[in-house]
């Protein structure tokens, strides 16, 4: 898959696979393009050439209309939130589960009272974005991308501004999410240790292309660029998550 | 010279490109129109927004265009010794062109460049995009109510912003310059052809309404997504559908004639 802004490349001959019902981590640095897979995956951006396939279907294919059915099964927290600012909390989050399944608003308010709280918010249904704080827009965005439970959850920076206890309970949430319900979860982050921790498979994006592993073996790999990118500490808490799970194992 | 060909080439081309870009987008649209769900609800709000809250800039300049109008056409019929004629001057001019363009050139100003700028900045924070990662169609949650409510409220604000320039010249005409009430309003009332000139009106509006509606959330949809990109497509909805209104005008009235 090739993506060119003018003369600007993103990625040239990039190319990976993402298994579903696992959890991949998407690394690289500021400006590797990490938002930019994240749109391509949801079918907001096309490549110049190649091919995206989300669960079999290939969206380089499909209308505007088609792709609107696959998006249901696709919940996406873009980096900034993206929240529709003349609307509530609650009819943000509420607006899927309106638009798709036609439900009466007081079902709706409880059930989006659930979803919030699970991200730990309660009580804000009646602000406006604008009244908001940045790590409570982060987590009504978030509670909007699995309101619907999707099958695949693209999160851009879920981490990102939150306080060590909201980055566990997210993290936790995602764990949950994916080993409950099954979903396919794609996360970038800054926040190593979470991240880490979580994920199942990493795909390290440099000059256009990416390479991918499980954490065990980028940790492992002799490529300099990605211990470099892992860092001393990286590495050093993936080998003793390794010695962790092996030793649980036995 | 061939490089001023080729520039000359290339901006008709773009031209030509931007304009098929603005049909297309006139055909979703129009597309959107009986697709479900009814977004009555938006389609309200907008038409608040739109309508409404322009209510009291159309009142007070219709009052002051027939103020004008009746002081400026009193003297100049004076001197025909026509002043009985004002009545009929007035309500013709007013119901057949002042009142359609100027209404549309004032809701342009208040609501069409408003309009742009809100879907402008919903764009640059990725708030459309957001809608269609959630399936829903943008231009049918967020251009199709706002182009309606447009097109319905331009020919209500052209009633309203006809009746008080009316009363405007008539109080400048009968107060000020001592002219018989009676012969103004009869004047008028003769005048004034329900199907002729107010179906002229009331076409020209509802047309106006619809080049707004358009344009107004065309330029929003394909602003480039910053601050600066916005205040472009902001300033282009003003210039644009100031144009397109003009000229539509001259349009319709030379069709209506023949
Ligand atoms: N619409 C666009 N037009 C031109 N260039 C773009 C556009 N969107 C992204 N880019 C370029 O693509 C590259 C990747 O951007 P992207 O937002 O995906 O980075 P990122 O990996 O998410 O970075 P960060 O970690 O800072 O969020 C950047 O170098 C940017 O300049
Ligand atoms: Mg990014």
């Amino acid at each position: 898959m090739r993506l060119a802004f003018g003369k600007r490349t993103v990625f040239d001959g990039m190319s990976c696979r993402m298994a579903k019902g696992k959890i991949h981590l998407l690394l690289g640095g500021s400006g590797t393009g990490k938002s930019t897979l994240l749109r391509m995956i949801g079918g907001l951006q096309r490549p110049n050439s190649g091919e995206i396939r989300v669960a079999g279907h290939l969206l380089s294919e499909k209308s505007e209309r088609e792709l609107g059915e696959i998006r249901k099964g696709i919940g996406m927290l873009f980096q900034n939130g993206a929240l529709l600012d003349s609307m509530t909390v609650l009819e943000n989050v509420g607006l899927p589960l309106r638009e798709h399944l036609r439900q009466p608003w007081p079902e709706i308010a409880t059930h989006v009272a659930r979803v919030l709280k699970s991200v730990g918010l309660e009580g804000v249904e009646g602000l406006l974005p604008r009244h908001l704080s940045g790590g409570m827009l982060r987590r009504v965005a978030f509670a909007r991308a699995i309101v619907m439970e999707p099958e695949i959850l693209l999160c851009d920076e879920p981490f990102s501004g939150l306080d060590p206890i909201n980055v566990s309970r997210i993290e936790d949430l995602l764990v949950e999410l994916n080993r409950k319900l099954g979903l396919t979860i794609v996360v970038t982050s800054h926040h190593m240790a979470s991240s880490l921790r979580m994920a199942h498979q990493m795909i390290l994006l440099r000059r256009g292309g990416c390479v991918a592993g499980t954490p065990e073996e980028l940790a492992s790999s002799s490529d300099a660029e990605v211990t470099d990118f892992l860092g001393e500490d990286g590495r050093s808490y993936l080998a003793r998550l390794h010695e962790l799970r092996s030793g649980s194992a036995s | 010279m061939i490089g001023a060909i080729r520039e000359l080439g290339a901006r008709v081309t773009a031209g030509v490109e931007g304009l098929g870009r603005v049909a297309r987008f006139g055909g979703h649209l129009v597309g959107a129109v009986p697709r479900p769900p009814s977004r009555f609800g938006f389609f309200v709000r907008a038409l608040f927004d739109a309508g409404v809250l322009s209510v009291a800039l159309i009142c007070l300049s219709g009052f002051t265009v027939g103020m004008v109008l009746g002081l400026q056409l009193h003297t100049t019929l004076t001197r025909f010794g026509a002043e009985e004629g004002l009545g009929a001057v007035v309500g013709l001019s007013l119901v057949r062109e002042l009142g359609p363009v100027l209404t549309g050139l004032l809701v342009t100003g208040r609501a069409g460049s408003a309009i742009t700028a809100e879907i402008g900045a919903m764009k640059s924070t990725e708030q459309l995009d957001g809608l269609r990662m959630m399936a829903i169609d943008p231009l049918h949650f967020v251009a199709l109510p706002r182009a309606l409510a447009l097109t319905i409220a331009m020919p209500l604000l052209n009633g309203l912003f006809i009746v008080f320039a009316i009363a405007g010249a008539y109080g400048v005409g009968v107060w000020r310059q001592g002219l018989d009430g009676g012969v103004y309003l009869s004047g008028l009332e003769d005048a004034v052809l329900f199907g002729d000139d107010v179906g002229q009106s009331l076409l020209k509006s509802l047309v106006f309404g619809l080049l707004l509606g358009l344009i107004s959330t065309y330029k929003g949809h394909s602003c480039a997504p910053d601050a600066a990109g916005v205040a472009r497509a902001t300033t282009s909805t003003v210039v644009t559908a100031s144009v397109c209104i003009l000229l539509a005008d001259y349009v319709i009235t030379a069709l209506w004639g023949v």
